[in-house]
């Protein structure tokens, strides 16, 4: 219940759009029963008045039948562009701030272990929200306006019939489809162990194609994957059973419903306690009032599922904590050293990734960490560039002023100081340009070129037809992987901080660019602070020195030729073919 | 959802012809599950006579509720039937859609199969997983819902013509009257509301993609200090797509709103005009009343596909991808197959050549002898052409066949199941297949007792951390089983390849950096089995390159260097510049 309140709080700025969206779709719905209810009785009174003889006023009820359906269609109309424009606000506003949440937390609360899993269970959490308005929302709030004035007129004919009738409303829009919700909600977490292990399944299949050839076991995998896709089915069958039995009980409840009313209008069309002509009028006024719930069930189906959704959201958001760190000090932008003390660092309890690490980094000086993978060396990086908190330890920055503690400076601050190109680059949906210039939003055309000339890609930019223009990602034209590995170069060329770190800067380089791109970075970043974590020797030999870790301990410190002439374990580790 | 762009027409129309012919698995469910629909409707005209003539009993015969139980009871049983048909129709053409879709992706998974690991390779593993799983999923709504509503849009209306017909032609000259404006609603259904369900679903999409996008580039944002301003960002670009999308949906609800106007006004007509001719006592109340009641079911079908249509379009869509698996051409091997003799004796090369379609890069006339023991270790830069040979060598290349000599015998001649059977891979990052450890390695070796499987286990190091693992042998691995370290992957890989004792093993070697104990161990045990086997290694470390006892130097697709390291170092050749720029330490 508190986050359905939350949910409808994040709707609260939109709110005047949102309920004039439901008023509309009330409108829709009351005029449309309204519209078959008159009909009919119009239909029995001409009918009442022809077999009479008498005559009959049929202007004012064909006249007002022409308005209804008048009313009807333009509300309708009006319904359909107010709710989705609402539709589109909310959801802007979802994800507004959701990617609010996400960016302050830091990258440990996100998920320790895979950021993938959260941000696909994310998408999977805002898509449900989406229509949370339009699927949702909405239908609840057009059955509680609309039950009630439904329900007064029909009282006003017969209590009973109204009675009758609002308990079916009420079994069919509230108690079967919240029982459904309920289920579902429990059988949606199956449903996707389910989708997840027959994907799994497909993925072997394709990735191990090779492996199962060679030891025959093509047929069995097979095999393996129609039963997990048959599971899924079996599973996904469940529900479509449930609903349609669902749609047929409905169905069931509609007709008996019209059915009693008959049967307890009848005794008082005979005794003439009521007029002949209102019980076709009443038979068909009770039908056209299921209108009112046609949408219910599919609400409370989703309603759970949208506040399971809502949930995970909020449990993040809760996350963040109030007492940011007030920033002491503020450092400028000029050569700085790095002093890491007595860094700890643990996993949990029993994986420590770092252990009583020291190091020191002069200004202006060139380091590279080397070691196998596990030893720590992005678990560093980690620390440094503040996306996972320090458990202990120290981590300073020495400045011609003396050394300051990094947690002292504002994430502004840092971030002007430090750039990190990392291992994992994400290429974004948008132009080169943009993707340049997150890095450097002020950044001009020709500073842009620059960058790319000077991360050697001059020649591959000059092809390009659109130039700077050229649409890239997931929607655009794909780059290589060294293309990849360019571009964030380029990018941190472009952002002039004191200290820049390199996560496998020349991985995917072909030998000559990597020559090339090397030696501008070293030309280009002589006054930069420069971390780089590699294992190519053509890059550890213009390093002032090399870190080497193992283990989550720094096991040498040394230049790269002095650790290959006296460490056979550094020439395995750094030669590969 | 799927990678193509909207289709076309015509190929529209080839697809739907697809899928219909894919449904054959289902087809007799949906036809089934169609009746049922068809009979409710039937059930449906049939209740609102009954309804009709109780009511115009009462009111205009003076008759009482006594004297219409005859009506009634069947009604009660009509609308039990009704609903009892309604569940199973949609029931079995949802079960029709679950019958559909397995075989479906059997069909694919079978021809993926027969089209051998470089046809999904090219396509991307990605892309080829999408229309396996969410692909086929997106075929549901398409035959559950999708197709019957199509036959319900021709079928129910006609049954009530047919009906109404004999009972008050008037009446049905009304509905046939009205009935040209369903070939009217039909185009404008078709055309438009199919473009405004894409329009929508297009622009939704857009927008979520920046966003998810975006979510997947978190980390980066923030360390570029990006992220408020992308929150700008997100914020504009969500209001623009929302005034854009505005502006195209108020025009294109225009035809919806058509669509509902002629709908409600011929609704309208048709019951001003019973009006009058119940006014005038040209017709009786209850006939009047049936044709007023069935007036709306008569258009609700129509109404009702245009719900369908995203089903539709999304069904089509995917089956695009699949029609590409389904219709690519197969490289049939030849018919003659002989079984390779044994024992291997001899295995070569001769002037083989293969190149990729659409892409220089490739194999030129690379001619080897292999010994039938010894380590044999390939190098050369990413791109020279290593994993190209060991695919071939493999099998996996049908061209190549024709130039691979085995035993005097081209491998094109033989039933490559039977050259295969005899070789142990591993590649730089090996697949455990979701099942147990145990169940992984009996891949090598089906019938393996347990003490082989320790005995492998242990050969590969691989025995003590597999002892810690919370089930011992029985631990599930996988994506979704227990998280290994690449290094622990590694030796279970090679246990695998030690329970098979092929006599050819050949592996590409891990070029991550793993722990020097896993790397020395790795090492050691291919160079204890290359004593009584043939190991061939695409090499990246040094160790194994000094203990080759052939190496073999590729470049651009060509073998450009040969001999063992101490021949090929003194060469100062390629090998030697490899070497000398990582370890000056001769």
């Amino acid at each position: 219940m508190t986050n359905f309140i939350r949910l409808l709080k994040l709707c609260k700025p939109h709110a005047g759009m949102l309920l004039l969206g439901a008023f509309l779709s009330t409108l829709t719905v009351l005029a449309n029963v309204g519209l078959l209810a008159i009909s009919g009785w119009f239909l029995a009174a001409m009918a009442a008045a022809g077999i009479a003889s008498v005559h009959m006023n049929y202007f004012t009820p064909a006249g007002v039948i022409r308005f209804l359906a008048i009313v009807r269609t333009a509300s309708r109309y009006g319904e359909r562009l107010i709710t989705h424009n609402a539709t589109f606000l909310l959801l802007s506003e979802i994800r507004v701030s959701v990617f609010a949440t996400l960016s302050k937390l830091n990258n440990v609360d996100l998920a320790m272990s895979r950021s993938a899993d959260l941000v696909s269970r994310m998408q999977d959490d805002v898509d449900a929200l989406d229509t949370f308005y339009l699927n949702v929302l909405l239908p609840i709030i057009v059955a509680l306006i609309s039950i009630p004035v439904v329900m007064l007129f029909m009282s006003a004919y017969n209590p009973n019939v109204a009675l009758l009738c609002f308990s079916s409303l009420m079994i069919v829009g509230v108690v079967v489809p919240a029982f459904l919700g309920h289920k579902f909600n429990k059988t949606a977490a199956q449903e996707r162990v389910q989708s997840a292990l027959l994907r799994a399944q497909l993925s072997d299949s394709l990735k191990g194609a090779r492996e199962l050839a060679l030891y025959q076991a093509s047929a069995q995998q097979r095999n393996q994957c129609n039963k997990a896709s048959e599971l899924y089915n079996q599973h996904i069958q469940k529900r479509h059973g449930a609903l349609a039995n669902s749609d047929g009980f409905t169905l069931l409840i509609t007709q008996l419903t019209m059915l009693g009313s008959i049967i307890i209008l009848v005794p008082l069309v005979s005794s003439a306690e009521i007029a002949n002509v209102e019980l076709a009028m009443m038979s068909l006024f009770v039908l056209a009032s299921f209108e009112t719930v046609l949408n219910l069930p599919n609400a409370f189906i989703q309603l759970p599922s949208a506040l399971s959704a809502a949930a995970r959201i909020f449990e993040l958001e809760d996350k963040l904590s109030d007492d940011v760190d007030k920033p002491t000090v503020d450092v400028k932008n000029l050569p700085l050293g790095i002093n890491f003390t007595d860094i700890d660092y643990c996993y949990n309890t029993q994986n420590s990734a770092l252990s009583k690490v020291n190091i020191t980094i002069k200004a202006k000086q060139k380091i590279a960490l080397v070691g196998p993978s596990g030893s720590g060396k992005s678990t560093l990086i980690n620390l440094l560039s503040g996306l996972w908190p320090v458990q202990h330890g120290q981590i300073e920055l020495l400045s011609e002023q003396g050394s300051i503690n990094i947690n002292q400076l504002s994430t502004d601050n840092r971030y002007e100081l430090l750039t990190i190109v990392a291992q994992q680059h994400h290429i974004f949906d948008g132009t080169l340009a943009q993707n340049l210039r997150y890095a450097m939003p002020t950044a001009s055309d020709e500073a842009l070129i620059r960058a790319c000339e000077q991360a050697q890609l001059g020649s591959w930019l000059a092809q390009l037809p659109d130039g700077l223009k050229t649409r890239l990602g997931t929607a655009g034209r794909t780059v290589s992987q060294g293309q990849a590995r360019r571009i964030a170069i380029a990018q941190a060329l472009l952002r002039n901080s004191a200290i820049v770190v390199l996560d496998e800067p020349t991985e995917s380089l072909d030998n000559q660019t990597k020559h090339a791109v090397i030696d501008t970075v070293m030309n280009v970043m002589a006054d930069k602070t420069i971390i780089t974590i590699t294992h190519d020797p053509q890059l550890l030999s213009t390093m002032d020195q090399v870190i080497w870790l193992e283990n989550g301990e720094v096991r040498a410190v040394n230049s790269h030729q002095s650790l290959l002439k006296t460490e056979p374990d550094y020439i395995s580790l750094v030669t590969r073919f | 959802m799927t990678t193509k762009p909207r289709p076309d027409r015509a190929q529209q129309i080839k697809l739907r012809a697809f899928l219909k012919q894919y449904s054959h698995s289902g087809s007799r469910l949906l036809k089934v599950s169609i009746l049922l629909g068809t009979l409710n409707a039937l059930l449906m005209i049939a209740s609102c006579y009954l309804i009709a003539n109780a009511v115009h009993l009462v009111m205009f015969a003076d008759k009482q509720l006594d004297d219409i139980t005859y009506l009634l009871w069947p009604l009660a049983g009509l609308i039990l039937l009704r609903a009892v048909f309604l569940a199973l129709s949609e029931r079995i053409s949802h079960f029709a859609a679950q019958k559909i879709k397995n075989t479906m992706r059997k069909t694919l998974l079978a021809k993926l199969n027969r089209l051998g690991p470089i046809y999904s390779e090219q396509k991307g593993h990605g892309a080829t997983l999408n229309t396996l799983h969410n692909g086929v999923e997106a075929l549901h709504q398409y035959y559950a819902n999708y197709l019957p509503s199509v036959a319900y849009s021709a079928l129910i209306p006609l049954a009530i013509l047919v009906i109404i017909f004999p009972t008050d032609y008037k009446a049905g000259l009304i509905f046939l009257f009205t009935a040209p404006l369903i070939p009217f609603f039909m185009i404008l259904v078709g055309h438009k509301a199919e473009e405004i369900n894409q329009q929508r679903w297009q622009q939704l999409s857009v927008l979520g993609n920046y966003f998810f996008d975006r979510l997947n580039g978190l980390t980066q944002l923030k360390l570029f200090n990006a992220t408020r301003r992308e929150l700008a960002n997100i914020a504009k670009i969500s209001d623009d797509f929302r005034t854009s999308t505005m502006s195209v949906l108020k025009i294109a609800f225009l035809s919806a709103f058509a669509l509902e106007f002629f709908a409600t006004i011929s609704v309208a007509l048709v019951a001003v005009i019973i009006g009058f001719r119940l006014f005038f006592g040209t017709l009786d109340f209850a006939t009047g009343f049936v044709v007023l009641l069935l007036a709306p079911e008569f258009y609700l079908p129509l109404r009702q596909m245009g719900t369908h249509y995203h089903a539709r379009l999304e069904g089509i869509s995917a089956a695009a991808d699949m029609i590409d698996i389904i219709n690519a051409d197969e490289e049939l091997p030849p018919a003659q197959q002989t079984k390779l003799s044994l024992p291997i004796q001899s295995i070569s090369t001769k002037q083989l050549s293969f190149y990729y379609p659409q892409s220089k890069e490739g194999l030129s006339n690379i001619n080897l002898a292999f010994p039938v023991k010894g380590l044999v270790a390939f190098i050369g830069d990413s791109g020279a052409g290593k994993s190209t040979l060991f695919d071939c060598l493999l099998g996996f290349h049908q061209q190549a066949n024709s130039q691979i000599i085995i035993n005097d015998t081209p491998l094109c001649k033989l039933d490559s199941q039977s050259w295969q059977q005899h070789i142990a891979w591993i590649p730089q990052q090996p697949t455990l297949f979701y099942m147990s450890v145990a169940e992984n390695l009996r891949l090598g070796k089906a019938d393996a007792t347990q003490a082989q499987l320790e005995q492998a286990a242990i050969k590969a190091g691989a025995l003590e951390f597999i002892q810690t693992l919370p089930q011992g042998f029985d631990t599930l691995l996988g994506e979704h089983g227990e998280g290994l370290s690449g290094g622990q992957k590694q030796r279970i890989a090679l246990a695998r390849a030690f329970l098979k004792n092929a006599p050819i093993l050949m592996l590409d070697e891990p070029s991550a950096h793993l722990d020097s104990q896993t790397e020395k161990l790795i090492n050691s045990a291919i160079v204890d089995y290359a004593k009584d086997h043939l190991v061939l290694v695409i090499a990246h470390r040094l160790n194994t390159i000094t203990n080759a006892d052939n190496i073999y130097v590729l470049e651009q697709g060509k073998i450009i260097e040969q001999g063992n390291y101490q021949q090929l170092y003194q060469q100062h050749g390629k090998l030697w510049q490899l070497a000398h720029a990582g370890a000056q330490h001769d």
